[in-house]
């Protein structure tokens, strides 16, 4: 296992490197450069081309990937051509925010899948099971900008449990930040819960009348310990295949969540990266959003071999 | 015991309640402000909407606007104009300082002046030249200050300049709420270290930078060494970047902040109707217009033009259905809210009969060449697709095939401004006081005059309205211009509308300056 996870990690390079050069090309070559953003509508050209040969934005864009990767490498991300701030820096203050955001997210997805499915699959086609079902269904079908905005006017326009957006560090106080971070989790949350309640369902009900279920039952064991012991452990494996996509989607979903409650974390940072053309910010949001995609399917492959150990990766 | 008692509870509320001054305004607290775009960096001689909210919280300049868009004193206290208007001396208010305690005074004054015409070069520039021959970094004022050839000190709180006759007009108009406001920043501190004053900048408004988290908020709190005494009102104001406009709102009616800076059109009525909201309607100084591309076909045909943007156009139902009926129909260069506004809507009734026999006459329609255009618009204002679709559908009557193409801003900014390749595009302006106020548009020497309109005639107008002082004269010559342009159908417009803000009831001496100014010098809190 030692192997091949370390095989993965070194599959990371070519991995990251290929993304990389892809999206360094593919920014380069939309309309629009951090030039242009910097100076607005109202300058001289001689002053922007003389701007860009002085951010090396007018060398040929392989010089530019290559100086960008050699700088990478010795641990410099550049810094922002609109501001002047270290990427890095930006990075690492954006990155936490997102992560709490879908490590929260995927704790409030699965509080309500695992319950909501178990429940579903052991009592099919009952007003329980037609009730977890309708709600998932509706929670698929709703999208995070709609849904976002009709928990605020439940939770803080009605309610005035929750602020309606913002950010509050944890230095303001947990209850503060709390608050504040509430609605995003469940806005996305609620939203992957309701997928991962219908795979756990569906997984569960195909687990459930099998042999080995049966004869759990049959020696004598509890019920409760016959569905999540014997049953739930075996359908978990698609479950967790899913989940480790929905983190990697979750980067993008912050995106939106981000945005709607001025959520200062990394999709709102790549998106103004992008918007205004900041190549050196762009390239570090892509290396690291990438990266978590890519780490998260990688712990999803090692999980396996934990759920069912006669999974193996090697020879 | 009873009176005893009465008075020294009346004593102690008055001890502890906000102070108040003479007009009844109390002092104290925090304005928190909604914004929808965030600034690149706090380098105040930049341009960008983020930018103008910060620079104009916490700058000041020599002069401003008051709440009828007449030019008054900022930090100049009187000015007196002489030689023809070619030479202006401003008396400052004395004592103010710069946030980093730098004397507020005529010699930075002067060297303010000094960075826009090059006369004086910040060392950072000459540092960055050193490293980087190539570099060049040019002030963003010089595009409007540009006929300022020297300024005197003629004593600590005294500064005179000297300007040519083109462009001497319009210094005033200019510094007070171009788009870019004409704004001080401290000598001292802008001139060493460029990187630290985009992150922590220095001026002499009244509101001094605290914390700046990008994408995140913006905090100032009240500058002690400022000029005007007794103001600003609040202890602090406070900035929180919003995205999402309906958040906005929302924020907004839940009373978590004070002031929405830009108020959609969809969302006024939401507004309205929000108890404890109040919206503030400004003056109409604001033109909702679809420009074409005046070097590119078919636009080069004056009789195309007249069809499509004069006759051809319903802009009654547009204003009625997209813009909610929040604008004026409108056909003329200056906005209707501008203090040279000439109303010549009537001259361009819809007509789609004459519409479609003007171009007949051009070649195009049943027997002619078909007329295919597309209109590229951007994803900044919901109404533009709306708008767009609504253009689409008259155009359509004419005979005239309409594609749209929806594009990101940047995208949008580069085909339209810079590369002029957009054939037709839809924009909803910035403020205007006067045909001059976004000139740079159609003077074809300005270098940034996107509609494209290339014509000595409207140079011509323009530099006599900049060499004019006398303001009788200037409003002729606007109105000979406004009138031009509409002859030569270069300018379709649809409508004239005001910039929407939003505040709490409770937020006063807050003044609705279109996007010409956003000044909280006076705002205070009923709280």
């Amino acid at each position: 296992m030692r192997a091949y996870i370390i095989r993965r990690i070194l599959l990371l390079i070519p991995t990251l490197l290929g993304i990389t050069m892809v999206v360094f090309l593919t920014i380069q070559s939309i309309p629009g450069d951090p030039i242009e953003a910097y100076l607005g509508e109202f300058y001289e050209e001689d002053v922007a081309t003389a701007l860009r040969s002085h951010y090396g934005l007018d060398r040929p864009i392989h010089v530019q990937y290559v100086l960008w990767l050699g700088r990478l490498v010795r641990g410099d991300w550049g810094k922002e051509v609109l501001s002047g701030l270290p990427v890095l820096d930006q990075i690492l203050e954006h990155l936490p925010v997102s992560l709490e955001l879908i490590l929260g997210a995927m704790i409030v997805a699965l509080m309500v899948a695992i319950p909501a499915g178990i429940i579903s699959s052991v009592r099919p086609y009952t007003p329980s099971d037609y009730t977890a079902m309708t709600g998932a269904m509706v929670g698929i079908s709703t999208p995070e900008f709609f849904g976002g905005i009709m928990l605020v006017l439940f939770f803080s326009l009605g309610l005035g449990v929750f602020p309606v957006q913002g950010y509050k560090p944890w230095s303001a106080g947990a209850g503060e930040h709390l608050s504040h971070m509430a609605l995003p989790i469940l806005t996305l949350g609620l939203t992957r819960g309701a997928i991962l309640t219908r795979l756990v369902r569906g997984c569960m009900l195909e687990v459930i009348g099998q042999d080995y279920v049966n004869t759990a039952r049959s020696k004598g064991a509890v019920e409760f310990v016959v569905i999540l012991r014997h049953a739930f452990k075996n359908a978990l494996i698609p479950v967790v295949t899913v989940m480790g996509l929905q983190v990697g989607f979750l980067v993008g979903g912050t995106i939106i969540v981000e945005t709607i409650f001025s959520v200062p974390g990394l999709g709102q940072y790549g998106i103004n990266a992008i918007s205004s053309r900041d190549y050196p910010a762009v390239m570090g949001f892509i290396l690291v959003s990438s990266s978590i995609f890519v780490l998260a399917n990688l712990t999803v492959d090692v999980l396996y071999a934990y759920l069912n150990p006669r999974i193996r990766y090697e020879n | 015991m009873l009176p005893m008692l009465i008075t020294v509870l009346s004593i102690l509320f008055l001890a502890f309640s906000p102070a108040t001054d003479a007009q009844g305004a109390k002092r104290g607290g925090t304005l928190k402000v909604a914004i929808e775009g965030e600034a690149v960096n706090l380098d105040p001689l930049g341009v960008g909407f983020g930018r103008k909210v910060y620079r104009e919280a916490i700058g000041s300049g020599l002069v401003r606007l008051d709440g009828n868009f007449n030019v008054v004193g900022d930090l100049a206290k009187s000015w007196e104009i002489s030689d023809e208007g070619r030479v202006i001396t401003f008396k400052l208010h004395p004592g103010g300082t710069y946030h980093d305690g730098t004397p507020l005074d005529a010699a930075s004054v002067k060297w303010n002046f000094d960075i826009i015409s090059g006369k004086v070069v910040p060392t950072w520039v000459k540092e960055l030249k050193k490293k980087s021959p190539k570099y060049k970094w040019r002030n963003i004022f010089l595009g409007y200050l540009f006929h300022i050839n020297k300024v005197e000190v003629l004593d600590k709180y005294t500064v005179r300049i000297h300007q040519n006759d083109v462009g001497k007009a319009m210094t005033l108009d200019a510094m007070s709420a171009a788009f870019s406001r004409f704004v001080l920043v401290s000598p001292k501190s802008y001139d060493m270290n460029i990187e630290k004053f985009r992150r922590h900048p220095v001026m002499s408004g009244p509101y001094k930078f605290v914390e700046w988290k990008r994408n995140r908020h913006f905090f100032a709190e009240r500058h002690k060494g400022y000029f005007r005494k007794g103001l600003p009102y609040l202890d602090r104001i406070e900035f929180y970047f919003m995205a999402d406009a309906n958040q906005r709102m929302n924020a907004l009616a839940a009373g978590e902040i004070d002031i929405i800076n830009n108020l959609p059109i969809p969302l006024y009525a939401t507004a309205k109707k929000t108890s404890g909201v109040k919206v503030l309607v400004g003056p109409q100084t604001m033109n909702y217009a679809f420009p074409i591309n005046g070097q590119r076909a078919p636009w080069k045909d004056k009789r195309v033009r007249r069809a499509l943007s004069c006759f051809g156009v319903d802009r009654a139902q547009i204003v009625k259905t997209a813009l909610r009926g929040l604008a004026k129909p409108w056909v003329s260069y200056s906005p209707a809210g501008a203090k040279d506004a000439l109303d010549l809507t009537a001259e361009c009734p819809y007509d789609p009969a004459k519409a479609k026999a003007l171009l007949k006459e051009a070649g195009y329609g049943p027997g002619g060449k078909p007329l295919k255009v597309t209109l590229t618009t951007n994803n900044s204002d919901p109404a533009h697709i709306e708008v767009s679709q609504a253009l689409k559908l008259q155009f359509a009557k004419l005979g005239a095939a309409m594609d749209i193409r929806v594009v990101d801003y940047a995208t949008w900014n580069r085909a339209f401004v810079r590369q002029r390749k957009l054939q037709l595009t839809l924009q909803n302006t910035l403020s205007s006081r006067t045909a001059n106020s976004n000139s740079h548009t159609i003077h074809s020497k300005s270098g940034i005059d996107y509609y494209n309109m290339k014509d000595t005639e409207i140079d011509r107008l323009l530099d006599l309205w900049r060499s004019t002082i006398d303001p009788q004269k200037q409003i002729g010559i606007s109105h000979k211009l406004q009138r031009y342009i509409l002859a030569q159908g270069y300018y379709p417009n649809i409508a004239s509308f005001s910039f929407l803000q939003a505040t709490r009831s409770d937020v006063k001496g807050f003044t609705n300056l279109g996007k010409m100014m956003l000044d909280y010098t006076s705002v205070w809190l009923d709280r």
